[in-house]
């Protein structure tokens, strides 16, 4: 009996040993990060960095299903790498207890592949910047309400996060719903699987905006900007 | 000429509107249907610099002339995780 041999059919064996190897950092450990991480876990993504600076809270639980009752008061990385490890002891999991800035950055570069799931677009904007230096491919995820986007960017390659939102206004305490964040953190994790097994990602280059209110799935296709102050020059 | 115009996230919850159909000029450019939907929903003018556009799926940055039936769809960043 192999853990992932409902999957194996879909990803090859080739596919499920290059999942084994990945490095992966999920950026933010809250309604995104939660649902990224089980289901790169479930999968079998070799090696796991989960980066967050925050406490778990009450308020978080309707969405942060990586984090429970008994975790109120705790690091939200700690929390999740708890859970993660227990999860799946055949993977290697780690935290780091960092708010994402210009410095904490860094200890993301050594990974294949970097997991959008923070909650405000002043950290996306930093996080953007640094997958452009160290050319490491973005999967990015947010979500308002009933709404959620999400799109792919391959450094260079495609248009980059200020390429999209050249401006952004951050929203204190916004309303979320937590499967709503599930529902886009879903279409993340399978983006990041279909990259790292050698399936063309879909949102390379398109951004969705997913409408819970009407449940419906628009796609936009995107360019580059060749005047973008992130990653119009290399 | 008709173009259609479709809200998402606070778009929509500002105007109550999900998708609307304008009648407008023969060689209008997006960017003029957007300013006359920022002056009929005076209350999106807050969204004004942070609104994002497509044409026919395609994103646009208002220079883009119009043709009888495209449809535009209008947009804010949504930040939250």
């Amino acid at each position: 009996m192999n853990r992932y041999e409902r999957q194996i059919p879909i990803l090859g064996k080739e596919g499920q040993n290059k999942l084994k190897e990945a490095k992966i950092a999920v950026a933010g450990a809250g309604g995104l990060g939660s649902a990224v991480c089980f289901y790169l876990a479930s999968a079998g993504v070799g090696h796991i960095k989960i980066i967050d600076g925050d406490v778990v809270e009450l308020s978080n639980l309707n969405r942060q299903i990586i984090h429970w009752e008994e975790d109120i008061g705790k690091d939200k990385v700690f929390s999740a790498v708890e859970k993660l490890r227990k999860f799946n002891s055949e993977i290697e999991v780690n935290g780091i207890k960092e708010k994402i800035n210009e410095k904490s950055i860094d200890l993301l570069k050594d990974v294949d592949a970097i997991v959008d799931c923070l909650d405000n677009f002043e950290s996306r904007y930093i996080l953007n910047e640094a997958c452009l230096k160290y050319e490491i491919p973005l999967f990015h995820g947010a979500c308002r309400a009933l709404q959620g986007q999400a799109t792919v960017i391959i450094p260079y390659k495609t248009a980059c996060l200020k390429c999209i939102f050249p401006k952004v206004r951050d929203e204190k305490n916004l309303p979320i719903i937590g499967s709503v964040a599930g529902t886009i953190a879903t279409i993340q994790a399978t983006e990041l699987i279909k990259y790292i097994v050698g399936i063309k990602p879909s949102l390379e280059n398109k951004l969705l905006i997913y409408d819970a209110h009407f449940l419906s799935y628009y796609l936009v296709d995107l360019e580059k900007n060749k005047n973008c102050p992130a990653c119009s020059k290399r | 000429m008709k173009v259609k115009v479709k809200f998402y996230s606070l778009h929509r919850e500002i105007t109550g509107e999900s998708e609307i159909c304008l009648e407008i000029e023969k060689g209008k450019k997006l960017k003029d249907v957007l300013k006359l939907i920022f002056e009929n929903y005076q209350e999106l003018e807050k969204l004004k610099d942070f609104t994002v556009a497509s044409l026919n799926h395609k994103y646009a940055n208002g220079e883009e002339y119009l043709n009888e039936g495209d449809e535009i769809a209008i947009f804010p960043p949504v930040g939250g995780g």
